[in-house]
């Protein structure tokens, strides 16, 4: 009973906080959901031409003026709010900076077109392949290693493998350095772990 | 489709007899063991825990190691070594039996879809194969939400505004950037909150035919300049500028020429120009 009634107390606490945070920001900068949604559902390239999507919570914290555990609250809140609309908050982590993105609850057509599909689904098999789960540490592939699978057998010559792998970094899909391809931020986030092993054992056999 | 599976054996059964040198040791051996122990041993005690556990043992290992040399046995074996293991369940006594198992057949399951997906290829294109690569990625996606489009700047966040009249911000006389002072200041926003508009080319031109002819040539105060165009106008402006159409000729402490570039390139060649950015933006309307 007392455990109870403290529950409600955190809770009353939280709501009021949270209410607190809401109006403060709203006297500020007006309605704050339709404009945390703008930015959370926001792109930009970069000057490196790789993908930056959603906001990044330094970005926030600077822009709002909130205390850490403030911000907190009013995403946690907002995350609860778009839930309704099928879409879920993440959070993620790219060169030790928090971002936060929107993300669909269900499986959704995605922005890739057929070959880029299948060109990251044969990175996802190769990479999937050589991981060691038990490690939990993804190994980068060789372009090589692909272009070995995908052009020496005949299903694309060199200069569409190429154009379709610029798609899909510069889409935030894969990384390129020198001559390794990992996973970039945007297939961690729309795929998940399970599910890229999924893909890598449903496509085992299925390129010559 | 016979003729299909004829070769599938074929291939099989080269795999086979190359899988039987590699794994001799390990799944082989265990395997003649057990078939001895059947002959050997008396029913009920090869019902015992000990007894399953070997079993499943077994063919776990088995499979393991052929799964991970890409080795397909025949489907007689593979069928062979599931009624093996069939009967497993009722002798199973401990967690440790369960997960063992579970992952008996989870390899088996798995050594079945590879030969099906061997047998489903056959005859398939290319093309045929990547978009199925291609479907195994399309249904498991969820994919990130994107509202606008692809831009190249910061969003400017919380500083939503309608698009009403349109305001000139001058810098001093070097670039402006999207995080100076003078543009946080006025409160405005640049990229997020001009509504999409598209043009089909005639329409385009139609525009800006129309802006040309409008304010082509002309000198306006900054002021005057603010109240007569629209965001499309302001947005013509950057195209047209782009285009090399035009150019914004600052010519008095207010005023600002719109030169048309292929009436006035001799004029402008002579004159002695200081290149300055002008960033023409949407007005915050304030509540």
């Amino acid at each position: 009973m007392i455990e109870n009634q403290s529950n409600n107390d955190e809770e009353q606490v939280e709501e009021r906080s949270a209410n607190n945070v809401r109006e403060k920001l709203e006297e500020d900068f007006g309605e704050i959901d339709p404009q945390l949604f703008l930015a959370l559902t926001s792109r930009r390239r970069l000057e490196n031409g790789s993908l930056a999507f959603g906001v990044s919570k330094r970005h926030l914290r600077n822009k709002t003026g909130l205390t850490l555990l403030e911000l907190e609250t009013l995403l946690e809140d907002f995350g609860r709010n778009v839930k309704r609309l099928g879409l879920e908050l993440i959070s993620y982590v790219v060169d030790n900076e928090v971002w936060y993105c929107l993300r669909s609850i269900y499986v959704v057509p995605n922005e890739l077109s057929l070959d880029e599909q299948a060109v990251l689904g044969t990175i996802i098999y190769l990479i999937e392949k050589t991981t060691d789960h038990r490690r939990r540490e993804e190994i980068p592939i060789t372009s090589t290693i692909l272009f070995d699978r995908l052009v020496k057998r005949g299903y694309y010559t060199e200069y569409s493998l190429t154009k379709i792998l610029r798609t899909l970094v510069s889409t935030g899909y894969i990384r390129r350095g020198g001559n390794k391809i990992r996973y970039g931020a945007r297939t961690k986030i729309e795929i998940a772990t399970e599910r890229r092993k999924e893909i890598a054992d449903r496509t085992e056999g299925m390129l010559l | 489709m016979l003729e299909d599976n004829d070769d599938i054996e074929i291939e099989i059964s080269i795999s086979e007899s190359s899988n039987e040198e590699d794994s001799e040791k390990s799944s082989n051996k265990s395997k003649s063991k057990n078939n001895s122990d059947k002959q050997k041993k008396d029913p009920k005690k090869k019902k015992t825990s000990d007894g399953v556990e070997k079993k499943l043992w077994s063919v776990a290992k088995k499979y393991k190691t052929l799964l991970d040399k890409g080795l397909i046995p025949q489907i007689a074996e593979s069928e062979e070594d599931r009624i093996e293991v069939s009967d497993a369940y009722l002798n199973i006594s401990s967690n440790r039996h369960r997960q063992l198992d579970a992952r008996v057949y989870q390899s088996l399951t798995k050594m079945q879809r590879t030969r099906d997906t061997k047998v489903a290829l056959e005859g398939t294109t290319e093309r045929d194969r990547l978009r199925m690569i291609a479907w195994e990625v399309k249904i498991r996606t969820k994919a990130i939400m994107f509202m606008p489009g692809d831009n190249t700047l910061d969003m400017d966040m919380f500083n939503l505004h309608d698009v009403g009249g349109v305001q000139i911000i001058e810098g001093d006389n070097k670039e402006l950037l999207v995080e100076d002072k003078i543009l946080e200041g006025k409160g405005i926003a640049i990229m997020e909150s001009l509504p999409l508009r598209k043009l089909t080319k005639e329409q385009r031109e139609s525009l800006k035919k129309e802006f040309l002819k409008k304010f082509g040539g002309k000198q306006f105060k900054i002021s005057e300049l603010e109240s007569k165009i629209d965001s499309i106008f302001a947005d013509l402006i950057s195209l047209l500028v782009r285009e090399k159409q035009i150019m914004l000729l600052r010519t008095g402490k207010d005023s600002i020429e719109i030169v048309l570039l292929h009436t006035a390139s001799e004029r402008i060649n002579e004159l002695d120009l200081v290149n300055q950015s002008i960033v023409i933006t949407p007005k915050k309307t304030r509540k």
